[in-house]
């Protein structure tokens, strides 16, 4: 896998490719703001483009905007946008329009190299990925009259998965279960929280997202 | 009316007009004219006065001789009413305009006009000793350089220019000179134009009748032509002025202009008819129209002094009304009103910071004086109380004023102090909110951009040594690295609460909206929101209210709420924010847990209305 990787401050940047390469990830190209990154990726035609969110010269959403420009200007690369910010609006907002092949993760979650590979190999394949922690703390949130309560813990497990991007096949080989009973909980889940389950994998993401938000 | 003979003394004084006297009183008066102590010249003018009422009476007396004078006074009741109504007003106003003191040389000029006007009939007081009447005559025919005089200084009292001086100089020196002349070489006996006086000239030296005669068709035509020029000045003057100097220049300009331009009527008419026969229908109704004018003149005098004193009592009659509730600027349209001078303005003094401020007590500019506007000085024991710029004359707003104006003023301005202190104050809260901001922002973005990098950059490098420990196969450092790992993970976990905590990222770039629904997802309460809808607002505003719902929300868990909706209305310029919750009444907790969001919230000039369970907040959104 050929990934590009861009972040203002050196010092992060540096650490999350070593950690990339270290893993085996063939880091093609850096960059320190979105220019030099879409110069980059125009140059190397990356698999994946992991984005900083917090980029200059406003230091606030550059990220985001950049991430949005690269698929649609290169659909072939999927871009990780990369925050320290636990920020269900921008991840949300990320995904509304294209949810394939891109994914918002902390980079806290870096030091889980395992997570991000795997998170890489999710997106190149053209799932929605996002962080746990996003979800457990929308899952967390208090609600009136929860239905999310009324679910079993397995499906409340699934569901969680569900809003990080996982696909049913992805989430049958997490939970180790078969597709077919995933497939089951998933209608189930979705009966019970009152949504109207998609085709499309990853408009469930958003779907559940804003349901979890509302 | 001008009338020849005789010879003229000629009393020369530096600069000032020249003006013949034989009248100790009359003298006396000039010499005030002419600068003399302010003590000599009132009794001098009292007594000239008096001379001329004699005077008047005296002339009016000679009416009831058996051979009654020969002029206009004497050709029928109408005739002497008339007179009597020109001379004896000329001399009260005259008396009253120099005894109120601001132009007293008006006044003065007055009086002795008034004397001059009566004079023509001692000159026709046919059996009259002849010194007497020669020494009227040219007594008499100062009556037309005094009236033009006063006309021209109006209504300061002095002449202004180098022109209007030399123009004032010029017709006093061809009066006398011509007064010399015909006393010199007139004989009246000979001269067929003679009319009032026919028999004596006490002052001839030799008659030359031709020289005579040129002369006075001369005068004749020089009288003429500066009647004329008086005329149209006099109505130029009212017309170029501004409303209210036209108030105080009609009552007197135009009358004098009436006069004036009778008196080139009388001259063309004249011309036609060589002989002036106060019989005849024209020149008596000429005659009567000077009159008539003269009496309008006169009163207009009197209306610049009393005028003025009106206006202060009406003032005073306002500010007794003004007690009551007076806003800012009610002074100014008072004295506005009250001198029906819409430009007038009022700059307020304030000695503590130097400056001068408006009645609202916005700082402005020292006033200067400009087209057509005049500042008038206004002081109370001393000191400088405030600066009235205004279009009327300066005369009409005395520089000392009655207590109960001044207390009105003092109070205007103390007023106006305050309301200037209080924006300065409000701007300065709102700096300080502001700052206070900013610096939490910066503070969140040195978080975000030092100790957060570092911990994260920490955290890469200790779980590389922790691979590099598994490969090495070091199981103790493994597992104390991965320890450490969690360890960094944790402070960063609590660095970004602490960040956010500090001010939340998304509130800048996202807006009101996702910082709140951010609060919602943490809160350990339910928290609804509803009608989320709100534009973007500017940064302030958005930052008052992302504080305030979260100072509320704070307070809601306090009080052991397990619920709260956020209702979320922008309209009519402002932004409206309801937070409901089901919490315990709690009043103090209440005022104390919201002072500060309540204060951020005034400072913007909204408001915070509390109640037990609910709290409305309303900010305007500039």
């Amino acid at each position: 896998m050929r990934v590009v990787v861009a972040d203002d401050v050196m010092l992060t940047r540096e650490g999350i490719v070593r950690l990339l390469r270290d893993a085996g990830i063939h880091v093609v190209g850096q960059a320190g703001d979105a220019d030099q990154l879409l110069k980059e990726v125009a140059l190397t035609k990356p698999d994946v483009a992991l984005v900083d969110i917090r980029m200059p010269p406003t230091h606030t959403d550059e990220g985001l905007v950049v991430a949005k420009r690269i698929r649609l200007e290169h659909p072939s690369v999927a871009v990780l946008v990369l925050s320290q910010y636990v920020e269900p609006t921008y991840a949300m907002d990320l995904i509304r329009d294209h949810p394939e092949h891109v994914g918002y993760l902390l980079k806290e979650r870096v030091v889980d190299i395992a997570t991000v590979v795997d998170a890489l190999r999710r997106l190149v394949d053209g799932e929605t990925v996002i962080d746990p922690t996003l979800v457990a703390r929308l899952l967390r949130r208090q609600r009136r009259s929860d239905p999310v309560a009324t679910l079993s813990q397995r499906e409340r497990q699934v569901l969680e998965l569900i809003a990080e991007g996982l696909s049913n096949r992805a989430i049958a080989e997490r939970v180790s279960i078969t597709e077919r009973t995933v497939e089951a909980h998933v209608t189930q889940i979705f009966q019970k929280l009152g949504l109207r389950d998609s085709p499309h994998q990853h408009r469930r993401v958003l779907a559940v997202l804003t349901f979890l938000r509302s | 009316m001008r009338s020849r003979l005789s010879a003229c003394d000629i009393v020369a004084s530096s600069d000032r007009p020249t003006i013949a006297s034989l009248h100790t009183g009359v003298r006396a008066t000039l010499a005030s004219v002419a600068g003399l102590p302010p003590r000599i010249a009132r009794t001098a003018r009292w007594m000239a006065a008096a001379a001329g009422l004699a005077v008047g009476i005296a002339a009016l007396g000679l009416l009831q001789r058996r051979v009654p004078p020969v002029g206009y006074a004497a050709t029928s009741t109408i005739g002497a009413s008339v007179t009597g109504a020109a001379g004896f007003p000329l001399i009260a106003a005259g008396l009253v305009v120099a005894v109120a003191g601001h132009a007293a040389r008006l006044g003065d000029l007055a009086i002795l006009a008034g004397i001059s006007w009566f004079l023509p009939m001692w000159v026709g007081w046919q059996d009259g000793p002849p010194l007497a009447r020669s020494i009227a005559m040219p007594l008499a025919s100062l009556a037309f350089p005094l009236l033009v005089h006063l006309l021209v200084v109006f209504p300061a009292g002095v002449t202004r220019t180098a022109g209007q001086r030399f123009f004032v100089l010029t017709v006093y020196a061809e009066t006398i000179l011509v007064c010399a002349v015909m006393a010199a070489f007139r004989d009246p006996y000979l001269d067929p134009r003679c009319w009032a006086n026919c028999t004596v000239n006490a002052f001839l030296v030799w008659p030359d009748p031709s020289l005579v005669r040129s002369v006075d068709s001369a005068d004749r035509v020089f009288v003429a032509a500066v009647a004329l020029v008086v005329g149209v000045t006099c109505l130029a003057r009212v017309a170029a002025g501004t409303r209210p100097a036209r108030r105080q220049l009609i009552p007197v300009l135009m009358p004098g202009a009436v006069f004036a331009f009778s008196v080139l009527a009388k001259i063309i008419r004249l011309r036609q008819t060589t002989i002036e026969d106060p019989f005849e229908k024209p020149l008596f109704t000429i005659f009567a129209v000077q009159a008539v004018a003269l009496a309008l003149l006169s009163g207009g005098l009197a209306w610049m002094v009393v005028r003025p004193r009106l206006a202060r009592r009406q003032l005073s009659r306002i500010l007794t009304s003004l007690e009551e509730s007076p806003h800012p600027g009610s002074l100014e349209n008072a004295l506005g009103n009250a001198l029906r001078d819409p430009r007038l303005r009022v700059y307020y003094w304030l000695p503590a910071t130097q400056r001068y401020v408006d009645p609202t007590g916005q700082p402005s500019p020292e006033p200067a004086s400009g087209s057509g506007l005049a500042l008038t000085r206004l002081q109370r024991d001393g000191q400088l109380l405030a600066i009235v710029s205004h279009g009327v004359p300066a005369e009409e707003l005395e520089p000392n004023l009655g207590p109960a104006m001044l207390l009105g003023l003092e109070n205007e301005r103390l007023r106006a102090e305050i309301l200037g202190h209080l924006e300065e104050l409000l701007a300065s809260r709102a700096r300080v909110v502001e700052a206070a901001d900013r610096e939490r922002r910066q503070l969140e973005r040195d978080l975000h951009d030092g100790a957060q990098q570092h911990l994260l950059a920490l955290s890469y490098e200790l779980r590389i040594a922790q691979g590099s420990a598994h490969t090495d196969g070091e199981g103790a450092a493994e597992a104390h690295l991965a320890r450490a790992v969690d360890h960094t993970q944790a402070a960063l976990d609590e660095l970004r609460e602490l960040a956010q905590g500090i001010y939340p990222a998304v509130l800048e770039r996202g807006g009101l909206v996702p910082a709140v629904a951010a609060l919602a997802d943490t809160a350990s309460i339910v928290v609804e929101i509803q009608q989320p809808d709100v534009p973007r607002l500017p940064a302030h505003v958005e930052a008052a209210g992302y504080f305030a719902v979260r100072k509320a929300l704070d307070n809601a868990i306090a009080r052991y709420a397990m619920h709260a909706t956020l209702t979320f209305v922008a309209v009519d310029g402002q932004l409206h924010i309801t937070i409901d919750d089901d919490g315990l009444s709690d009043h103090a907790n209440r005022i104390t847990g919201l002072r500060s969001a309540a204060d951020r919230i005034t400072t913007l000039g909204g408001t915070l209305q509390v109640d037990p369970t609910t709290c409305v907040v309303v900010i305007p959104c500039e």
